[in-house]
């Protein structure tokens, strides 16, 4: 039997079932079942996560009135030498009352990356508040007031690119006296 | 001179109108302050029936020096109840150090018997991982159970030890 198509052309039925029955399943499983995405202005979701080292933990809430810059990894194994211009950039605005943290997601045997800001291990399963947004990598932005200011998408060096121009210009805004 | 003589009652109106609107500022205050109030008495009872002193049951920490310990996660095993677990910040330590007994959480328990169990995991005085545990079986009464754990460091043997004790 062969089955109409819109095109005109009849379908084989074997081939429709096939596409049923293996191909809808597969497409519906690569969808990602929780897209999470922050909404801008509003108040970024308080959380509490452990160092990925033998150190300090961090939680959002205590850096009130500073800006902060989150780094969401994808799978990162040592991906230290991928993140030196992102940590170079981090640096040159910390005197500025930057704050900025690496997220990471230990899978299998994964290492973190030895990095001199600090990196969090948004896996462990002691964290507290933190949900992985898709898609990643991804960096967030919040204003000293705990509002998203603005969230990129894309590689490690799309996410340098995109930050480095928007930090000078967000960085200047929040120095500058409001009103002005 | 006719011009004072229209002013003066548009004045005395004014006045008028002054004194009640600060009449009615200071009633709605008192009505605020009133509803503020009934607002507190309404959150202490529904404390006393969500948490009454019989099944009452809180946690504390405190850590005296911190010089061979300290705690970057706990995690507290108390009978029946979920885990309760804490990450703590450079800030947080920091006000422990300076003598501060931090309330980790509070919840209900059934009178009698229950095992306690608490993990420490934090650094020692080298900056190496290191895993303080306890454990601990406390009695419930009628009245409310205050825990405190206490991180204290022992000179002798250069370590950091944990303790529970009960208020």
């Amino acid at each position: 039997m062969r089955i109409p198509s819109f095109t005109g052309h009849a379908i084989p039925q074997a081939l429709m079932i096939a596409f049923v029955q293996i191909a809808l399943p597969l497409l519906l499983l690569t969808l990602p079942t929780k897209a999470l995405a922050f909404k801008l202005g509003e108040t970024f979701p308080d959380f509490s996560i452990p160092s990925a080292f033998v150190d300090y933990g961090q939680r959002l809430s205590e850096q009130r009135g500073k800006p902060v810059m989150l780094l969401v990894l994808d799978r990162c194994d040592t991906c230290d030498s991928k993140l030196h211009d992102f940590t170079t950039l981090a640096q040159s605005y910390a005197q500025q009352d930057l704050v900025t943290w690496v997220l990471w997601s230990q899978q299998k045997d994964d290492q973190p990356p030895r990095i001199s800001l600090p990196v969090l291990n948004v896996s462990h399963p002691w964290q507290q508040g933190w949900t992985t947004p898709s898609p990643l990598p991804a960096l967030y932005l919040i204003n000293p007031d705990g509002t998203l200011e603005q969230q990129f998408f894309g590689s490690i060096r799309a996410l340098h690119n995109y930050s480095q121009s928007y930090l000078s210009t967000w960085m200047q805004s929040l120095l500058r006296p409001q009103g002005q | 001179m006719k011009l004072s003589y229209l002013l003066l009652p548009l004045l005395l109106h004014a006045t008028c109108a002054w004194s009640d609107d600060a009449k009615v500022n200071k009633e709605v205050s008192e009505v605020k302050k009133a509803v503020l109030e009934l607002n507190q008495e309404l959150y202490q009872l529904e404390k006393d029936l969500l948490s009454p002193a019989t099944t009452q049951v809180a946690f504390y920490l405190s850590l005296a020096n911190g010089k061979y310990f300290e705690p970057l996660a706990l995690d507290i095993k108390a009978g029946d109840l979920p885990a309760i677990r804490h990450i703590y910040t450079e800030r947080q330590i920091q006000a422990l150090r300076m003598g501060a007994v931090q309330p980790i959480a509070s919840d209900n328990i059934g009178p009698g018997k229950h095992s306690i169990e608490v993990t420490l995991r934090g650094k020692d005085g080298q900056g190496q991982e290191q895993t303080l545990s306890l454990r601990s079986e406390v009695e419930k009464s009628a009245a409310p159970l205050m825990l405190e754990v206490v991180v204290r460091d022992d000179s002798n043997s250069k370590q950091a030890t944990a303790s529970l004790r009960v208020w």
